[in-house]
Order: C-alpha cells, then sequence, then structure tokens
C-alpha cells in the first residue's frame, strides 16, 4: 500500500471517531491522532469538511435509514402517513391523512428516497413539482403541497378513489358513445399537459383512474407506477414484487427504440388506451422475452383492425363478456368498430410518428366527429379501403351503379390503379406535411406565448425554439409551395426575436439568433422575387428588416445601421401597401418601425432628432387610430415613444416637458392594458415609464411624488419577479428600483425604510457579485451598491456608517482595479469615493 | 432445498467451485432483469438496484429457505453484478447521446445524461477508494450500487447499523470530495 493511501486510510478512520465524538472533544481528538504528521492533518481536515459538504448536499435524511414501512404512522407536512400504497427505486407513496378546517382530506403523499448521489433525484423531484404546481386540470391528479420535512423531500397530491379506466367502464356497462367521450377527457387532460411542455410518456389504463362520480384522472408518472402495485398481475405489466416494470405494450415505436419522444408519443400511448377501452383488448402483447430485440420487435408490429381483433385469438366467452360490458352483442359491437373508428384508431397507431394525429386534441376531434356523425379526417389505406372509398365518392355524383362500375374498371386496368397510387401517395405526402406544418405553427407560436405567461419556463422556451427550429428546418426545405416557405419564414422570424431575447448574455444565441435571421431573410427574399408575391411577403419581410433593426439598436449597439435596416422596413411597406396590404398588422408595422427609428436617435444622443422622429410617429398614430381604432398595439407603440419623448425632453434638461410626456405615456400604457393588451410586457414597459418620470422627480427635488412611482414600479416588477424567478435580469431591475425608492425615501427624510430597503438591496448585489466573482460587470455593480448605501447613510445623517460603506466601495474597485482595471466610463470613481473618505475619521 | 441454496451452502464451506457456479448463475439471472430494468431506462426510469437484486434473489432461491451466510453472500455477490451492469450502462448511455427531442416528462426534467456521468465518476472514485480502503470502499458498493439498507449492510459485513452509518457517512463525504474535483492526493 502506497503511503498516499494508508494515509487516506487512517484519515476515514480518524474521521470516524471524531466523528462520534462530542464536539468538545474534537480537537483534542485530532491532535492526539495526527500528532505532527501534518500532511495527515491537512488529510483529515479536508475529508471532515468535506463530509459537511456532503451531508449538506445530499441530506442526511431520515429516510436514509427508515425503511418504507417504517414512515408509517410519521407526519410529513402535516399530512399523516397512513398506509403505504407502492414502493419503487425512487421513493415510496403513502395514503395520507391531512388536517384541514372542516375535515379531514385524504392526499397520497409521495416521498423520495435519499441515497448517495441522491442530487440528481431531488433535482429531479423538484422539477417534477414545478411541473406539476403549473398542471392545474380538473382530469389531472393535481399537486397540493411539497416541500421537505426533516430532510425528507415529499409531494403531497391529490387522492384519487377509483378503478383504472378500463375496469370502470366495463363495471359501469358503458356503450361505446359513452366511453368515447370518457376518451376525449382524457384527450384534454394529455393535451393540458402538452401545453404545459409535459408529455407524459405512459399513459395505460393504470395512469387513468375513473372515480365513482365518473371523472378520469390521469395520474402523474411517478405515482402512478408506484401506485399500481394493486394491479391485476395478470396483464403482463407487474414484476413479481408489483414494482413497476416497463410497459411496451403501451409505448409507442420510438419510445421502444429509443428515438426522441414527442407529444405525437402520447398520441400513440392514448390510441392503444382507445383500442383497449373501445375493443376490449389490446392491439398486441410484447413478448417478455422479445424485449431485448426491441427493433426487430417493433418492424413486427402488426396491429390488426380493431374490429377485426375482436375473436381474433380469445374464447367465445371473452368476447361475450366484452360486449356485454359494452351494453351491445359481439356482432353489433363488431360492425361498430368497423369503418371510421378502425380508421381513428389506427391513424392514432401509426408506426411512423408522422403519420399519427399531429396532437391529442386532433385524435380527439376526429372521434367527436365520428359521434357526431359527420366524416373523419382518418383514412384507411388498404387497397380494399381504396376502392371503397373511390365508390362512396363517386356515389352521388355519378350514381351508385355506374360508381360500382368505375371501381371495377380501376380494379382490372393496371394503369388505373397505378395512378391512383400515385395519386393517394402524393396526398399522404401532403397530409403529412401539413401535419409538420402545424405543429411547428403551434410550437411557434401558441404554444410560446402560452408559455411566455407560465412562471419558470425560460429553459423550456429555450427546449422549445431548438426543438421548432427542426421542424422549420424540414418546412423549408422540403417545400416549394409559396405559402409554406413564407409560413416558415414566420416561423425564422419569430424565432429570432426569441432568441433574439435570450441573447443578451450568451453569444452562442446570438449567433443561433443570426442564423434564424438569414433563414427567414433569405426564404423571403426569393418569394419576394417572384412578380406575383404578395403583400403578405413584404409586411412580413419588412417586419424581418424592422427587427433587425431593433435588435442592432439594443444588442449590437450599432444605430447606423439600424437604421439601414429601418429604411429597408419601410420600403418594404410601402409595397406591401401597393399590392392591396392596407391592414391593421401593416400599420401596427409601420408605427413600431417608426418608434424604433426615432430609437436609433436617442441611442445617438441625438435629441432633437428623436423628437422629431416620436413626432412624426405620434401623427401617423393618431392616423392609424382613426382608421382602425385605439388597439392595443398600437397604444404601447405610443407610450414607447412617448417614453421616449420624455427621455430626450430629460436629457436636453427639459424636465417640466419630460414629465408630461412620461405622464402621457402612462396613460397610454394603462389605456393599452385595459384594450387587453399583452399583459406582461405592456406592464414592463409601464414599469420603466414610472421609473423615469420617478427619476425626473428625483432630479427636480420632489421626492415625494418620486417615491410614489417608485412604489408602483415595484409592485409590477415584483409580479415579473414572481414569475420567473431564474429571470436575473428582471430581479437585478426590481433591485434598481428599490434603490431608488430607498434614494427617495432618505431624501423625504424617511431614513429607516430607507436604510432598510437599500441594505436588502445590497444584499442582492452582493450575493451576485459572489455567484459571479470574475464577471467585472458584477463587481462594478457591487461597488455601485455599496456607495449608495454610503449617500443613504450620508442623507439619513449618519456619516460613521457612510465612511464604512465608503470605505467597502473603495475596496471593491480596488479589487475592480487590479483584476479587470477600470472602464473609462467609470475613470473617476474611485477618486471620488476616496475624496468622500477624505472627509471621514 | 434447491440448487442454488445447495450451492450456497457449498461456497459457504469452501468450495471454490461451487462459487464459480453459483457466480454464473447470478450473472445469468440478474443480467436478465438488468437488461430489463435497463431498458426500462427508455421510459425514463431510474435504475432500481434494490428492486432488482431482491428480485434477483427471490427468483434464485426464496429469500426464507436460505441460511443467513448465504444470504450475505449473495447480497455482495449482487452489488458486484449490479455494480458492473450500471457502470456498463452508464458508458453506453454517454455513448449514445440522445438527440434534442422535448425531455421533459411528468416525472420532471430528463436528468438522465448527468446521471450516467455521477455513476462514472462514483465508480471512478471508487475504485480509487478500494485501493486505499477496501472495507468502505465495499460498504459503498453494497449500499449504492446493491441498493442494500443500512440495516442489510451490516448484516453482509457482519457489523453493527451503527458502525455502517458511521462508515458509510465518511465514505460519503471522501467520494463526495473526489467527485466534485475537490479531492487531492492527501484526501
Amino acid at each position: 500500500m502506497t503511503t498516499d493511501n494508508r494515509r487516506t486510510r487512517d484519515a476515514l478512520d480518524i474521521c470516524e471517531r471524531v466523528l462520534d465524538a462530542p464536539e468538545s472533544a474534537r480537537a483534542a481528538l485530532i491532535d492526539e491522532a495526527c500528532g505532527d504528521d501534518a500532511e495527515l492533518r491537512a488529510a483529515v481536515n479536508s475529508v471532515l469538511g468535506a463530509i459537511t459538504s456532503a451531508d449538506a448536499a445530499l441530506g442526511e435524511t431520515v429516510a436514509d435509514s427508515f425503511t418504507a414501512e417504517q414512515l408509517v404512522g410519521r407526519t410529513l407536512g402535516g399530512c399523516r402517513l397512513v398506509e403505504l400504497l407502492g414502493e419503487g427505486g425512487m421513493g415510496a407513496v403513502y395514503l395520507g391523512e391531512r388536517e384541514t378546517d372542516e375535515f379531514t382530506q385524504r392526499v397520497a403523499v409521495k416521498v423520495v428516497r435519499t441515497r448517495f448521489l441522491s442530487k440528481t433525484l431531488l433535482e429531479r423531484f423538484n422539477a417534477e413539482r414545478q411541473i406539476l404546481a403549473g398542471l392545474n386540470h380538473p382530469y389531472i391528479a393535481g399537486l397540493i403541497d411539497g416541500g421537505t420535512d426533516d430532510g425528507v423531500p415529499y409531494l403531497v397530491m391529490e387522492y384519487i378513489d377509483g378503478q383504472p379506466i378500463d375496469a370502470a367502464l366495463d363495471a359501469a356497462r358503458v356503450d361505446l358513445p359513452g366511453r368515447i367521450e370518457m376518451l376525449q377527457k382524457v384527450a384534454l387532460a394529455v393535451h393540458a399537459a402538452h401545453q404545459n411542455l409535459v408529455v407524459h410518456r405512459d399513459i395505460k389504463p393504470s395512469n387513468v383512474i375513473v372515480t365513482d362520480d365518473g371523472i378520469p384522472k390521469l395520474l402523474d408518472f411517478g405515482i402512478a407506477r408506484l401506485m399500481r402495485a394493486e394491479d391485476d398481475p395478470g396483464d403482463g405489466n407487474t414484476t413479481l414484487f408489483g414494482a413497476p416494470a416497463m410497459t411496451p405494450d403501451y409505448a409507442s415505436p420510438e419510445q421502444l427504440l429509443d428515438d426522441a419522444v414527442t407529444t405525437v408519443s402520447d398520441v400513440y400511448s392514448l390510441g392503444v388506451l382507445a383500442y383497449q377501452v373501445l375493443a376490449g383488448v389490446r392491439p398486441y402483447q410484447v413478448e417478455r422475452s422479445s424485449q431485448g430485440r426491441m427493433a426487430e420487435t417493433v418492424a413486427r408490429l402488426a396491429i390488426p383492425l380493431p374490429s377485426r381483433r375482436l375473436g381474433l385469438d380469445d374464447a367465445r366467452s371473452k368476447l361475450d363478456a366484452i360486449a356485454q360490458a359494452r351494453a351491445t352483442t359481439p356482432e353489433r359491437l363488431r360492425r361498430a368498430l368497423a369503418g371510421d373508428l378502425d380508421n381513428i384508431l389506427m391513424k392514432a397507431l401509426a408506426q411512423r410518428p408522422a403519420d399519427r394525429y399531429p396532437s391529442v386534441s386532433a385524435f380527439s376531434a376526429d372521434l367527436g366527429r365520428f359521434l357526431e356523425g359527420q366524416p373523419v379526417e382518418a383514412r384507411a389505406s388498404s387497397l380494399a379501403y381504396r376502392a371503397r372509398r373511390f365508390v362512396s365518392r363517386h356515389k352521388l355524383a355519378v350514381g351508385f351503379s355506374l360508381a360500382l362500375f368505375l371501381s371495377l374498371t380501376v380494379g382490372l386496368a393496371a394503369t388505373g390503379w397505378s395512378y391512383l397510387n400515385a395519386e393517394s401517395a402524393r396526398r399522404d405526402a401532403a397530409r403529412q406535411f401539413n401535419q409538420v406544418r402545424e405543429i411547428a405553427r403551434t410550437m411557434m407560436f401558441d404554444v410560446f406565448d402560452d408559455l411566455e405567461r407560465v412562471p419558470g419556463t425560460t429553459t423550456a422556451r429555450q427546449r422549445l425554439a431548438g426543438t421548432a427550429q427542426q421542424y422549420l428546418e424540414s418546412l423549408a426545405d422540403e417545400s416549394a409551395d409559396p405559402a409554406v416557405r413564407l409560413d416558415a419564414a414566420r416561423g425564422y422570424a419569430r424565432l429570432y426575436a426569441i432568441l433574439n431575447r435570450q441573447a443578451v448574455g450568451g453569444t452562442e444565441d446570438r449567433e443561433r439568433a443570426l442564423e434564424a435571421w438569414t433563414r427567414a431573410a433569405d426564404i423571403l427574399e426569393s418569394l419576394a422575387a417572384a412578380p406575383e408575391a404578395d403583400a403578405a411577403v413584404w409586411l412580413v419581410r419588412g417586419q424581418l428588416l424592422s427587427d433587425r433593426g431593433a435588435s442592432l439598436i439594443t444588442v449590437d449597439n450599432d444605430p447606423e445601421a439600424a437604421r439601414g435596416f429601418l429604411t429597408d422596413a419601410f420600403a418594404a411597406f410601402d409595397t406591401a401597401a401597393d399590392r392591396g396590404g392596407d391592414s391593421l398588422a401593416l400599420a401596427e408595422s409601420r408605427l413600431l418601425a417608426g418608434e424604433r427609428d426615432a430609437e436609433t436617435y436617442k441611442w445617438q444622443q441625438d435629441y432633437a432628432g428623436t423628437q422629431q422622429a416620436v413626432a412624426a410617429v405620434m401623427e401617423q398614430s393618431v392616423a392609424a387610430r382613426k382608421q382602425w381604432g385605439d388597439t392595443a398595439a398600437i397604444l404601447k407603440i405610443e407610450g414607447d415613444a412617448l417614453q421616449l419623448m420624455g427621455e430626450a425632453r430629460y436629457f436636453s434638461e427639459d424636465f417640466d416637458g419630460a414629465l408630461e410626456a412620461y405622464g402621457t405615456s402612462i396613460a397610454r400604457y394603462e389605456q393599452a392594458l385595459k384594450a387587453g393588451g399583452e399583459d406582461s410586457v405592456i406592464s414592463a414597459a409601464l414599469g420603466v415609464a414610472r421609473w423615469s418620470r420617478g427619476n425626473t422627480y428625483i432630479d427636480t427635488e420632489r421626492p415625494e411624488f418620486a417615491a410614489d412611482d417608485y412604489a408602483v414600479a415595484i409592485d409590477i416588477v415584483s409580479v415579473a419577479v414572481a414569475r420567473d424567478p431564474a429571470d436575473t435580469s428582471t430581479a437585478r431591475r426590481l433591485a434598481i428600483l428599490k434603490g431608488s425608492r430607498a434614494m427617495a425615501l432618505v431624501r423625504m427624510g424617511d431614513s429607516e425604510p430607507a436604510i432598510a430597503l437599500m441594505l436588502e438591496v445590497d444584499d442582492w448585489f452582493t450575493s451576485q457579485a459572489r455567484a459571479e466573482p470574475d464577471t467585472p460587470g458584477a463587481q462594478r455593480s457591487l461597488a455601485v451598491s455599496h456607495h449608495m448605501t454610503g449617500d443613504i447613510y450620508h442623507y439619513a445623517g449618519e456619516p460613521q456608517q457612510a465612511c464604512t460603506w465608503y470605505r467597502r466601495t473603495l475596496d471593491v474597485w480596488a479589487d475592480i482595479e487590479t483584476r479587470f482595471g477600470v472602464s473609462e466610463f467609470d475613470a473617476g470613481q474611485p477618486d471620488y469615493v476616496r475624496e468622500l473618505l477624505a472627509n471621514c475619521d | 432445498m434447491s440448487e442454488v441454496t445447495e450451492l450456497l451452502q457449498r461456497w459457504n464451506s469452501g468450495d471454490a467451485a461451487a462459487r464459480e457456479a453459483i457466480i454464473e448463475r447470478i450473472y445469468g439471472e440478474l443480467g436478465g432483469i438488468a437488461r430489463r430494468y435497463l431498458a426500462d431506462e427508455r421510459a425514463n426510469v431510474d435504475l432500481q438496484p434494490t428492486a432488482l437484486v431482491h428480485e434477483a434473489y427471490m427468483r434464485l432461491i426464496g429469500i426464507d429457505r436460505i441460511e443467513w451466510q448465504g444470504r450475505s453472500h449473495f447480497l455482495a455477490m449482487a452489488a458486484r453484478v449490479m455494480r458492473e451492469y450500471l457502470v456498463d450502462a452508464a458508458r453506453r448511455r454517454n455513448a449514445r447521446k440522445r438527440d434534442g427531442g422535448i425531455q421533459v416528462t411528468l416525472a420532471g426534467v430528463d436528468g438522465a445524461p448527468d446521471q450516467a456521468t455521477e455513476i462514472l465518476a462514483l465508480n471512478e472514485a471508487l475504485e480509487r477508494l478500494a485501493e486505499a480502503d477496501p472495507d468502505r470502499a465495499l460498504l459503498v458498493e453494497l449500499r449504492f450500487f446493491g441498493g442494500l439498507t443500512i440495516e442489510e449492510t451490516a448484516e453482509v459485513l457482519d457489523t453493527s447499523a451503527t458502525a455502517v452509518k458511521r462508515s458509510w457517512r465518511v465514505a460519503r463525504g471522501w467520494l463526495y470530495q473526489q467527485m466534485q474535483g475537490g479531492g487531492s492526493d492527501d484526501g
């Protein structure tokens, strides 16, 4: 054994003894054990430190040493654990009782088992909690509470008392229409999950519990697999211990093959569930022994039509039982399934994701069409079916017998058939393509917009943008159809805007953003080159140019280049107008570009130019409002333009003029909110306008008005911070606002609240600076915050404290000077602080 | 008495051939089960060494029909086999990084690739620990890879639960340090 190894072992032995000894005796014990072996002593101290960190990071938890059964009877987060419902690798689920004011609520409590390396598990557990917290749906078993109690992380969930969907429907002898309605409810739940970017991935009867009141509840993945211990062991889904095993019978081919799993995978699993619920039998069973050879198994999966599956390998008695449970006879059931239902289910169960319904709602809608007797979207592709369809399509036009005749000729003539095949192949391709298009559209527009309003979704948005890009790629490449390409261009333009918004910090995002912009621009250029290109193309082109201009101003700080793009944008809008594209969207886009144009002047510190440009925008806006009414978008643009006006006047030292412009700007934003504009965006702008006016009040020695404006702004930004705590730029804005208010308060003479507020702000900047010790910006902010704290103490009449803070300020500047150098902008700062300190003792 | 029980007893009384035979059996059995559980990873499920080892054990013998000592041997062996499977799976997993589909499920954001990396890092750290301190390394293997409880570990190592807890905490601290990259040669 090497010396190092021996020392490690000795150190560990000593650590054990140290930890076993009372706190007071430890130092002596280390002295005695290590003697004058300094290296051993260092090793012991280092391991002791590591043990403390490991305990803190991984938790010295009760669950670690308690078995699942032993937790029964304990109370976690106010819930008494009554009974162990199930146990798995990740943890255990208990039936719990929770006392509320009036009654005792039954709940399901999920406890995570923390073991070594539990950090990843804990992170996942927290992620699950966050996702569930966002999933409020009547058909999803909801999250009631969650947290950590005595080191044991737990989730409290709605306890669902009921039966798995198949058993529940059978017991109640629900007929086919009733079953379809139930499936549609389940689809609503899955759809809700998808809207929250959650793919369930394990939809199966035991995860859809129907209560005695007939309400389906989709259970969460983790809980569901844990709760299925009491399920029927005969269905091949349960292992010897009742512990969950894989349920390949419901998994989509891509899941089995380890390919990308998307929302369309849930369409498949819902399809299997529907097949079973309607036909009474699962479409197939994956043999246990074949699971090592998934690829083969999947390739061989042949799904019989539901109407034919009945009685395929089942005894007559089973068939009768299935029919009885559906309040019908086997014959009638078979007939009810044949045709449309066959097609709908087969479409949901298509091997290739692209051949399935693009979404669960599309699946559900087709089921709805069936219920209402309308033609369904799903079509079978078998030869026989095509012939049948051929007949029925011509039934009305040419008379039934002639249609039959036609179908015969088609059947006989080889050329006819191949024509028909090619035709249908083309249609299939088109349909598939439209699905992709629909998904891309939904992702880029609906889902993304929804997500922006959901808390804590920054990461999800980034993932979404990535996924959407893949879809867009396929749109732009595969089609020559101008309408589709325009859609793709819109998608890229949108992606550009999204990435740019996220790009503040990372150059990687900016490069990706620029790529997206270029893709959009290329597509639009080739579309615009066609002489018949319509107004829509030119409108989108103008918007794209205008967006680029906007980010050149704010992200790249290049107002000159920005103005170039904006000029091109105006030209594109003119072309759009010439081609008959007079629309609200065009008017709004033009106003927005005008406002951006005004902004370029402000960034060049040309305040006269800014005011002129704003005046021009306001003039156009009056005309637009006359034509199109007071839309939220127009009001928002006016608010923005007026804010620019306020800034231009402020910097020209026309403070009264600035106050007036800010006032009008605030009023416009408030109108926009009333007109139903996008809440979070307008609120943010309103916050900025209030802040700007507050600053102006401070400069004109009216701190009491300033304090009010800051208070309103703080309220607004606090909401945004609560919505997405991960978004540090918003948190930073909040800290700045609070600091401003502290200054206003101290100038009003309210020293105590001012100091308290400022110290809170300084804490925040301190933690940011600690989190990013090597970022000059964070250190600079810390210096500024310390300085301001000193100033506030100064105004509060506490020179001692003020000096302390100025000293801290100087320390930070000194650190910046040695490590990064002080920027030109801040060059005078350290000396200024030294001057202030000269007056200190 | 089942064949496996008999083998275990023969091994227990020093029959090396019996040991080989039983390892072969355990490998086969555990391997099959492990593959199935690992296949379950596709559905993004955590590896479940406890359930795995216990299921294999049930299959092989039947828990109440076995001598205490045989059970300990078995658990130790199973933990080793599990470690090999898990590490192997983690390597393969890291090798074929997934594509960029949406990796959010109701069970949470996909943390699996990180877990694979963690397993590999732990395995390496554990190899280093085994050089310095084979007893504590075995304990970690049993606890983590075998998924044994404190009590079961104590049973296998023929010591008290308190001793296991203490040793586990210290070993965990050391490994944690190594895995954080903070470990130095003297640590």
